[in-house]
């Protein structure tokens, strides 16, 4: 917890609240999963907190303290099973009002605010906007739209951004151990996301996508209803579904944009360059922007728990009847 | 210690609630004249100052030298009610405590009298969390409390009450806050704060708030933490995640003049911003709905824009009417769709590209997809094989769907008649009330290089009508204008199905046979 990789404007705006004082009593962080949401929602609670002159010093009690994850006045809050209930909240509300122990301010960091259930976001209301002065809340959670607005309303929204390919670069190289090449390849394929990145490093994902490319391909060279067969690749997967659907849609994407513009330059799938080109020739737009739209409405299906098999099957018949 | 902005500036005197005048001029009248009720309703948004004005009417009826329905904020009472230290005001957060139990402790404290003051005020906030249990607890006190006793209740969702709440309750709607009056607001906060920012930062930091004072002086607060000294308009743009106007001006006009390239290019721009999607698309549509609302109302509609009327009058000159409406429907639709999406901006991606290609949108449908089948035919040269069949006339009027097809290609390249459409009757609403409403019912189509406009026999007299040369001429005259090209217009009337299996009946069989439907 050493070294933070890229967010420089959002380093620079805790360096400037802390300096002059000026902590507001809510934060919500808000951005895509994977940019490092909850890593600097404990690094600003450490500089927060933090009684050396450089913040965070990383040698003080308290610094000592948060790296060990032990101290007794950062309150870490995350979903119990798939939601944060009234419960919770409600035990917060509580605690807030006794004093912190040792530091300068109470902190509880909310990850996946949004798992809170509706009751819970109005039973917090008033905690959140008017908690004593020692108490300060940060939120934590990947869409701004998935909370109440009267909870958005209270909080100072610090938004996350894609880091730059040589930040991603840079961090492969100093906490994954990836050699210069690979790292450059794979920079370019995270697109600005740490968790992206982080997953490409991994071996079943990298894996998985290899798999989920050649399967496209095999798709559409299907005739008729074959293509059903290609079912058992859908079975195999159906855990990570959500992982698959990404992968292909990203590489549809591709093929789009490529046939629109010609342009390589586009691409995000660099390594399967010379596939997306031959797929280029073989679809129409028309075709291109059927799949697409029908693998998201897959993906709301799926979500309203239809029956697993019929829908994959509908899908890969849609997919090669182009309709 | 540092407390919040929205904290630290909370209205602690009626004068200083912003944006709703109706409400505080009742409240100080009912204070004046002595007529307090007992039991008050304040519902609206967030950050409209419904907990506020309720502090407020509590330091009011309890003050002891109030002036003309003010509290004075100096007197004893007063000032153990803004630091908290009474009992006799009492701030109750319904949502964390919404059982029966909760209500019938409540019950039991109200019958004791105020210790300091003259009314023990208690206020409700969240009140729509209670249970109905709660509610129903509630409804005896809250009808015929004891004397010295009001009740407040705060909601901003007024429709969760049971009816028997409401009807004991005097009722006040908290409107949201005009963009202006927060703006004006902001600016106070910022003088006696010493926070320097641009009026243009502070317009769009008021235009986000979105009618709530609390999330206006959070971003205002946001932008504060964000740099030292002055606050530009790039920099507010910046902390809201929001697109300045003038990227999403070059993206559209991308998107106008059908360059994918550019367009995409531009998006990555937006994008690699940090940009929120949700807000970008808002910003969006917000731009769009202005310059189609401009463009149809003219000057008599430029007070209900949301953005920069010179800018917006500047630019709306640029596009047709036809291409905005689309545009702002396709990108409406967007906003519910990627709520759930695996892949938000690929989708937002296939949008700008169904607007700079309308061939790939689904509206237009088979149709298309079954001409690009005919043109595939056609390149991979499956007529050329079809030639040797022995039947000459099949193979003309093979060609002569193919060259019908082909036509109808090059016309659709040419002119999109939905769109020439929707703006000849655009002018024509302007111009000819009459002819208008005669257009409107019938339904247009290309054939042969002419607009055939088809009605159904019901309207035989609008056909009689239009066909007037004086009529024609107008309609064609303004054809030309919107397509810069001379198109002659026909009006007809549809055939009936009887009719159309005559014809069909008579190609099959030759014309020389006579045909009598029995």
């Amino acid at each position: 917890m050493l070294r933070v990789y890229g967010h420089e404007e959002i380093l620079k705006v805790f360096r400037n609240i802390i300096n002059q004082n000026k902590i507001s009593n809510a934060y919500l962080f808000v951005g895509e999963e994977g940019l490092g949401k909850r890593f600097l929602a404990e690094y600003f609670a450490m500089m927060v907190n933090c009684k050396g002159t450089d913040k965070p010093c990383f040698k003080c009690s308290s610094c000592v303290k948060m790296l060990k994850k032990s101290h007794p006045d950062v309150f870490i809050i995350e979903p119990e099973g798939d939601s944060i209930k009234v419960e919770t909240v409600r035990y917060i509300n509580a605690e807030i009002n006794i004093k912190p122990y040792e530091s300068f301010k109470k902190v509880f960091i909310i990850d996946r605010a949004d798992k809170m259930t509706p009751a819970a976001q109005n039973a917090f209301l008033k905690t959140l906007e008017e908690p004593p002065l020692y108490g300060l809340f940060i939120l934590i959670s990947p869409q701004i739209e998935a909370l109440l607005p009267t909870v958005v309303s209270r909080c100072n929204v610090v938004r996350f951004k894609r880091e730059r390919k040589e930040v991603i670069k840079e961090y492969l190289i100093g906490e994954k151990g990836v050699s210069e090449e690979e790292a450059e390849v794979l920079a370019h394929l995270a697109d600005g996301n740490f968790g992206e990145a982080d997953k490409l490093v991994d071996e079943n994902y990298k894996k998985l996508r290899s798999n989920v490319l050649s399967e496209i391909e095999k798709i559409f060279e299907k005739k008729g209803f074959e293509v059903l067969n290609e079912y058992s690749f859908f079975e195999e997967n159906k855990e990570q579904i959500e992982e698959v659907l990404k992968i292909f849609l990203s590489y549809l994407r591709d093929v789009l944009v490529f046939k629109t513009t010609k342009n390589l330059k586009f691409i995000k799938n660099v390594d399967y360059i010379d596939s997306i080109e031959k797929l280029e020739s073989k679809l129409t737009f028309k075709r291109l922007n059927n799949i697409i739209n029908r693998i998201e409405q897959f993906n709301s299906q799926l979500k309203s728990n239809v029956n697993y098999q019929l829908a994959v099957e509908n899908l890969l018949l849609d997919i090669l009847g182009g309709q | 210690m540092y407390q919040s902005l929205y904290r630290k500036y909370r209205p602690k005197s009626f004068s200083e609630v912003v944006g709703q005048d109706h409400i505080v001029r009742t409240l100080r009248n009912q204070i004046k004249m002595g007529r307090i009720g007992h039991a008050y309703l304040f519902t609206g948004t967030r950050g409209t100052g419904k907990t506020s004005v309720a502090k407020i009417f509590a330091k009011a009826v309890n003050c002891l030298n109030p002036k003309d329905g003010e509290p004075c904020n100096s007197c004893e009472v007063c000032q153990a009610i803004n630091t908290g230290t009474t009992m006799d005001v009492l701030e109750i957060d319904a949502a964390s405590n919404n059982s029966v139990n909760d209500v019938r402790e409540l019950r039991e404290s109200v019958i004791y009298s105020p210790s300091l003051t003259k009314y023990k005020v208690y206020i409700i906030d969240e009140v729509h969390m209670l249970s109905t249990g709660a509610f129903n607890a509630l409804l005896k006190t809250l009808e015929e409390p004891p004397r010295h006793v009001i009740f407040i209740l705060a909601t901003t969702e007024p429709e969760k009450l049971p009816d028997t709440i409401l009807s004991r309750c005097q009722r006040f709607d908290f409107k949201k806050i005009p963009t202006k009056q927060i703006a004006q607001n902001l600016e106070r906060i910022c003088r006696d704060s010493g926070i320097q920012i641009e009026e243009n930062g502070i317009k769009a930091i008021a235009l986000y708030g979105n009618g709530s004072m609390r999330d206006a002086i959070s971003l205002l607060e946001q932008c504060a933490s964000y740099k030292e000294g002055l606050i530009t308009y790039e920099d507010v743009c910046e902390i809201l995640g929001v697109a300045n106007e003038e990227m999403l001006f070059s993206l559209l006009d991308h998107i106008y003049e059908k360059d994918a390239v550019a367009s995409l290019q531009q998006l990555d721009k937006i994008l690699s911003y940090g940009i929120d999607l949700g807000n970008f698309l808002r910003s969006f549509t917000y731009m769009l709905r202005d310059m189609v609302i401009y463009k149809t109302g003219g000057d008599e509609l430029i007070e209900i824009l949301y953005g920069d009327q010179e800018t917006i009058k500047a630019k709306s000159q640029k596009y047709s009417i036809g291409f905005l409406t689309n545009a702002l429907e396709k990108f409406t639709a967007l906003q519910r769709e990627i709520r759930y999406a695996v892949s938000p901006v690929t989708l937002l991606e296939l949008t700008i590209l169904r607007l700079i290609r309308p061939e790939i949108s689904y509206d237009m449908g088979s149709l298309i997809a079954r001409i690009e089948e005919l043109e595939e035919k056609i390149n991979k040269g499956y007529v050329a094989t079809k030639e040797e069949s022995p039947k000459t006339h099949e193979k003309d009027e093979l060609e002569k769907k193919v060259n019908a097809a082909k036509e109808a290609k090059e016309e659709r390249e040419e002119i999109d008649l939905g769109r020439v459409w929707l703006e000849v009757k655009g002018i024509l609403k302007k111009e000819r009330m009459m002819l208008y409403t005669f257009l409107e019912k019938g339904v247009p189509h290309l054939k042969d290089g002419k607009i055939v406009v088809e009605y159904s026999e019901e309207d035989a007299l609008l056909v009689e009508q239009l066909g007037r040369p004086e009529n024609k001429d107008f309609i064609e005259a303004v054809v030309e204008k919107v397509v810069k090209k001379r198109i002659p217009i026909e009006f007809a009337l549809k055939k009936s199905e009887e009719d159309l299996l005559i014809k069909q009946v008579k190609e099959f069989f030759g014309d020389g046979i006579d045909i009598e439907i029995i």
